[in-house]
């Protein structure tokens, strides 16, 4: 499945053609190339690897100097394989600009991001949890999770229990949402609503993964 | 600092026909309204009480009375829903926003007139032939050849909303 990398560049709002306000968040996809490619013969699976973003030289090993002069690309600091079949892949080649004509309007999509970091949290903020009312005598106890287990059987408490603890900084995905705009001049994605991750952030963008299931499933 | 692409977004959304006025006015929007597969305009008359800016996001506030209860709207200033905006009368107020109007009733709630920003600066925009057959048909409007001299403001009350 085709992808690009992107740069989130912040969100603001356009009007689309019925005259609505619509949230965008705008996407910046120019550096985007093709560094690589891994062909079924010699890696037993068929992806393109694409590379963002201007990588200084004295930052890289010798070994992924090596890599990047041997494809003849320039160096890139941010590189993602994204697997699709041969046939896709072989329409790209190495040196290959990727750009957001990829995607067209209306299309949906699926944002990766890694999401702003929330520091230690409490399990309402970081789970959801309700806490408990803020009045009617609750005494210390408005925000904290409540009982976590049993009593003696099983005598601990199970693994994966949601409990307070570090929250963002994870790889999170926002699906399905939809290509406000494509300005292939200036290489920029509008897309609606929000997408995980501060302002700079790198973000991956592909077509939406429920919506070509979807198509296999209507195949069938 | 804010990304130059953004900017860029929002300057593709801005109109150019955007009509100059400041609050204090009163102004009439002709907002299309569809209607299945028929577009008609709906126009909404009122005294503009805030203006907030921010390139393709900036709106505008219109308040109105309607059959005795206060109604405002909140118009996108760039937004290409409207066909036009009338500028009724120019308003003389010393706020920007003009919050202070939801509290009053009846005669206190009408806004100043400044005629001469009315024939003056507005002469050369785009709605100023509206705008002066207006101030032609008020009952009040004094002579509109006459410029009123730096100073002595040709203040006359009219009614800031339309009474309903």
């Amino acid at each position: 499945m085709k992808g690009l990398i992107g740069k989130k560049i912040g969100m603001t709002q356009v009007f689309d053609e019925d005259g609505n306000l619509v949230p965008v968040t705008v996407i910046d996809a120019s550096s985007c190339t093709v560094v690589g490619k891994r062909t079924p013969e010699r890696d037993e699976y068929s992806a393109v690897t694409l590379g963002f973003g201007q990588a200084k030289e004295k930052r890289l090993t010798s070994a992924q100097k090596g890599a990047f002069k041997k494809a003849g690309v320039e160096p890139r600091r941010v590189l993602r394989e994204f697997r699709m079949s041969p046939d896709e892949a072989s329409a790209m080649n190495v040196g290959d600009t990727v750009g957001v004509a990829l995607f067209e309007k209306g299309q949906l999509v699926d944002v990766t991001g890694i999401t702003k970091g929330r520091g230690f949290q409490g399990v309402m903020k970081r789970w959801n949890f309700r806490g408990f009312g803020q009045t009617h005598g609750t005494h210390e106890y408005r925000r904290h999770p409540g009982a976590i287990g049993q009593r003696k059987t099983p005598g601990r408490v199970y693994p994966n229990k949601k409990m307070p603890g570090h929250y963002g900084v994870e790889q999170v995905t926002t699906q399905n949402l939809t290509v406000v705009d494509v300005d292939a001049e200036k290489n920029l994605l509008l897309v609606k609503g929000a997408v995980p991750g501060h302002s700079d952030g790198i973000v991956f963008v592909r077509p939406s993964v429920k919506v070509s299931l979807r198509a296999q499933h209507a195949k069938k | 600092m804010r990304p130059s692409a953004l900017d860029y977004i929002e300057s593709k959304q801005l109109r150019k026909d955007v009509t100059d006025f400041r609050t204090g006015d009163t102004v009439r929007v002709h907002w299309k309204v569809r209607e299945g597969e028929k577009e008609r305009v709906q126009p909404f008359e009122g005294v503009v009480i805030r203006k907030t800016k921010g390139a393709n996001r900036a709106t505008f506030t219109v308040r109105k009375m309607s059959y005795g209860v206060g109604v405002e709207r909140i118009f996108p200033l760039h937004s290409p829903r409207y066909e036009r905006i009338e500028v009724l009368t120019r308003g003389d107020v010393r706020h920007n926003r003009l919050f202070y109007l939801r509290d009053l009733r009846g005669k206190a709630s009408r806004v100043d007139t400044q005629e001469e920003l009315l024939e003056g600066p507005a002469a050369g925009a785009p709605g100023a032939a509206p705008a002066a057959e207006a101030a032609g048909a008020a009952p009040e409007s004094p002579a509109p050849a006459a410029p009123a001299p730096k100073g002595k403001k040709g203040k006359t009350k009219t009614a800031a909303a339309t009474q309903g």
